[in-house]
């Protein structure tokens, strides 16, 4: 248990080599590696065993750490080939690596990011003072939730608790698809709302307009974000200068 | 002294994007307001912070794609507007020039990530020869070296940007500086209507 610790401590630096031949390969390396050291004593297996593991390898670095506690397992129960272990390692990670991915991009990265970062953008609508604890409490409603999964998962993963099938299943669909989403609204209106309120219904009423146009050319068109924002400030802004003048 | 330990704690900040823990610190909402405390202002961190999370709110990085760094323009906005005092065109001026800086920023990393392919060899090599302990060391290379890239970047820009930005700031005509004070409000809009359209129209939904 104490290994599959480290482990999870290195799987932070999942993506510290990461390059376009084997992804985060490399890094997976890196971090399943004190298990093989457990395993394996003399350098030639050591080395061997760290081969089989140095290829392609990308998932999201959270899920991750689902694949590295069950194929600590894995590397255990092989322990006595090498190609068995390699077969059973390799064939898993490559199975795994991808609808782990897609999980964790769609929970993480489109849903709870954005979401928390909508509550950190509605603090500072709101005002909230001393300014730090914006960013402070951002960051612990941001990361209480996901060090605990990343912890959990790889701690199960290990011992056999949690089959991985089980994950994709027992997420709770309807809190990612339905009720995060719809707090993710109420937020975004809670901050068009402190907007009139504090900037006053010219300013407000510009913003609402602009954000309804901005949600219509997202929702029909792929406009990147950078290109939305110069059109937005090259608009206003000759709006201004012709009132202005 | 500011700056050095600015670009110092921005690198760490940016290295997070990637390399280290993905804990967010290289969200703008968060890199920004402290290191606009440590430059002297928190609010102008705040508010640039809150615009530039907004812009990039729901753009992920998606499989080996690398997104424009919000965290590095955010923590280099964060430092100039807040050594220029509270002034809302000067912070939409800055970001608006420094919004492609994030991209320039990506394009690096992009060369970065094709040189990491060195310690892959290097690894190889070193584990033909039964050498173990370079894996270690690899993952430590690798993390110095993207911490050493935004320390770098965030050095020349805040340095830059801090000397030379009010100059060029100071030479616009009035009507045009109150112009610019007037975006800031509007601003926001491209990441609320991102953020109305990503919780809205959904394209994906996880399967039950």
């Amino acid at each position: 248990m104490k290994t599959v610790r480290k482990i999870f401590f290195r799987s932070f630096l999942l993506q510290s080599i990461w390059n376009y031949e084997l992804m985060q390969g490399a890094g997976y390396l890196y971090c399943i590696f004190p298990k093989l050291k457990e395993l394996y004593q003399s350098p030639f297996d050591l080395s061997t065993a760290c081969l089989r593991h140095l290829n392609y390898f990308n998932t999201h670095p959270y899920t991750v750490s689902a694949v590295l506690g069950r194929n600590a397992r894995i590397e255990e129960e092989n322990r006595l080939s090498h190609d068995t272990a390699a077969a059973a390692s390799n064939r898993f990670k490559l199975q795994m690596g991808g609808p782990l991915a897609a999980l964790g991009d769609k929970i993480f990265w489109s849903t709870w990011r954005p979401f928390t970062g909508l509550l950190g953008v509605l603090a500072v609508f709101l005002r909230l003072r001393p300014g730090f604890l914006v960013p402070l409490g951002f960051i612990l409603i941001y990361n209480i939730p996901v060090i605990r999964f990343r912890y959990r998962t790889l701690i199960k993963a290990y011992t056999g608790e949690l089959d991985l099938i089980d994950v994709v299943k027992r997420i709770n669909t309807r809190f990612i698809n339905s009720i995060l989403p719809a707090a993710g609204l109420v937020t975004t209106a809670v901050c068009l709302g402190a907007v009139f309120y504090r900037w006053g219904p010219v300013r407000g009423g510009l913003l609402l307009g602009f954000t309804a146009a901005v949600a219509l050319v997202r929702g029909r068109y792929r406009v990147s974000a950078t290109l939305l924002l110069y059109a937005v400030s090259l608009a206003v802004f000759t709006g201004s200068l012709i009132v202005k003048w | 002294m500011n700056l050095l330990t600015a670009a110092i704690l921005g690198g760490f900040f940016i290295s997070d994007t990637t390399a280290f823990g993905q804990f967010m610190f290289s969200r703008p909402i968060f890199c920004g307001p402290v290191i606009g405390l440590l430059a002297g202002d928190v609010s102008a961190g705040l508010y640039v912070g809150m615009i530039m999370e907004l812009i990039w709110i729901t753009v992920i990085p998606l499989g080996g794609a690398v997104p424009p760094d919000s965290g590095a323009v955010a923590s280099a906005a964060a430092y100039i507007s807040a050594g220029y005092g509270p002034d809302r065109g000067f912070m939409v001026f800055i970001i608006l020039l420094l919004v492609p800086l994030g991209i320039l920023f990506k394009r690096i990393d992009m060369l970065h990530r094709e040189f990491n392919v060195y310690f892959v060899h290097k690894i190889e090599e070193k584990l033909g020869e039964e050498d173990t302990s370079y894996v270690g060391r690899a993952a430590l290379y690798g993390y110095i070296l993207f911490f050493l890239k935004g320390f770098f970047f965030l050095l020349i820009i805040m340095g830059a940007g801090s000397f030379f930005l009010p100059y060029l700031y100071g030479y616009l005509p009035e009507i045009a500086r109150e112009s610019l004070g007037e975006v800031f409000f509007v601003m926001p809009a491209v990441g609320l209507g991102a953020v109305l359209t990503a919780f809205t129209f959904k394209k994906s939904r996880i399967a039950r």
